[in-house]
């Protein structure tokens, strides 16, 4: 019994260094981004208000580049309001009644809420983006992120206030995309390698597709509406398996300077959500 | 007393530092320096071993929660903290059993660069091993091991090489 109490007390730090190192990789090991409590995370309350509270300093220095770049933005707006009401001009021009051709379904479906982004990482394997809005706001996980360019990434975890997104630069998050000429689709993700770049995997062989061709989300997540802005193919990036190509795709979003964001709400996500309980119930 | 002020303070600056100026950084693509290590460096030469460890490992952890990595860091930060007793007697022959912080006047400029140069590789390398579990690349895990070591062992020489003279002066 002495010899053992010696024997602890010899070597009490080898006991504390291997605990520590268990404890550090049962964290590792069993860290699942969507299901792991809040507080481990950069969007509890300590943390969120550090990044808060600096990003409220430093985000003055970004302004004039996010104005040109919102002014930019405006101008295309305009440009297919005018589009889109000419179009409905004709419509109406056609028959006496436009409502007929409105599609009354479909319309008011996603709500838009703004977020600004407090911290950002672009530069290791799993980046992600902490925002300043949380579930007092309306945000839940896995609602769909976007910017003035493009996807940004999903709602990873929600505290009150503080809210964080996995990036398409975190090789955890793949979803659905699609060329927007055809309606070839893969599944988009990240190499890890250059934040500017992303692949579209799992193409079907036989989608035949050009360089400077759009990529486009396909709607079949139920994280992002159709048709909105991914990236531009850039070049084969070799066959993903026999059947399948990969394509690399240069991002629409430039990571390194994002400032404000979308948080895209689905209205009828819950709807959706729970028809297809009942339909695996049913299985 | 004011030691441990003095320490709870660099504590706060290198996470601070870390966290706000050096995580957003990408030289080349590949190279992110992890200055925080610095702290583990700096320690007393006779700081107790469990001391050392608990102080790694919060190190790490709170690193972690800022970078949304649970256990990375802490893993590599406690497993550096483990071998640095043993490593400063394998590298360096100190005729004093005096309790002072590891510095290039201590050491000596060869010593001091071979024990951060050692401490520093061998907790990136851990480090970086980790983070690519999520998607494994050899060839550039490898690259981003050795940039990242080279650029946190310049700027921690630099920064070692300042305060060296300001002592001086």
């Amino acid at each position: 019994m002495r010899n053992l109490f010696n024997f602890l007390i010899r070597y009490n730090s080898w006991f504390l260094f291997i605990a520590l190192e268990v404890i550090s990789l049962v964290l590792l090991f069993t860290y699942n981004p969507y299901q792991e409590s809040v507080y481990l995370s950069s969007a509890n309350k300590v943390s969120g208000k550090f990044y808060a509270s600096v990003n409220n300093f430093f985000g003055y220095f970004n302004l004039r580049s996010i104005n040109e770049e919102l002014l930019e933005q405006n101008g295309l707006l305009q440009e297919r309001i005018i589009f889109l009401e000419e179009n409905l001009r004709s419509y109406t021009a056609d028959s006496l009644n436009p409502n007929v051709f409105v599609d009354t379904v479909s319309a008011e479906k996603y709500e838009f809420i703004t977020a600004r982004v407090i911290s950002n990482s672009i530069t290791r394997l799993n980046n992600y983006i902490t925002l300043n809005k949380g579930k007092k706001d309306g945000l839940l996980p896995e609602m769909g992120v976007i910017d003035q360019n493009g996807v940004v990434g999903v709602i990873n975890k929600v505290s009150d206030n503080y809210a964080t997104v996995m990036p398409i630069l975190n090789p955890k998050f793949r979803f659905s995309a699609r060329l927007k000429k055809n309606e070839y689709f893969g599944s988009l993700v990240w190499d890890g390698k250059d934040p500017r770049y992303a692949v579209l995997e799992e193409l079907p062989r036989h989608a035949n597709f050009q360089p400077n061709d759009t990529v486009v989300t396909s709607g079949y997540s139920d994280a992002f509406p159709e048709g909105i802005m991914v990236g531009i193919v850039d070049s084969i990036s070799g066959k993903n398996s026999e059947n399948f190509s990969a394509i690399k795709v240069v991002l629409a979003v430039d990571f390194s300077k994002l400032g404000n964001v979308l948080v895209i709400k689905d209205l009828n996500q819950l709807e959706k959500r729970n028809l297809e309980n009942l339909t695996q119930s049913e299985k | 007393m004011s030691t441990i002020l003095r320490y709870s303070l660099f504590f706060l600056v290198v996470v601070i530092i870390q966290i706000f100026i050096l995580n957003g950084m990408n030289f080349l693509g590949y190279a992110t320096p992890f200055i925080y290590i610095y702290f583990i460096i700096k320690l007393p030469v006779d700081i107790n071993k469990n001391i050392l460890l608990i102080l790694s490992f919060l190190l790490g952890f709170i690193i972690d929660i800022f970078c949304n990595t649970p256990g990375i860091n802490a893993a590599a930060t406690v497993f550096a903290g483990f071998l640095r007793p043993y490593l400063i007697p394998a590298l360096v022959t100190l005729d004093t059993a005096e309790n002072r912080n590891p510095s290039i006047q201590l050491f000596g400029l060869q010593p001091f660069l071979r024990y951060i140069g050692v401490l520093i590789f061998i907790h990136h390398a851990l480090l970086l091993t980790f983070e690519s579990f999520s998607l494994f690349d050899p060839l550039v895990v490898l690259l981003r091991i050795v940039a990242c070591s080279l650029f946190t062992f310049v700027l921690i020489w630099a920064m070692e090489g300042l305060t060296v003279n300001h002592h001086k002066r």
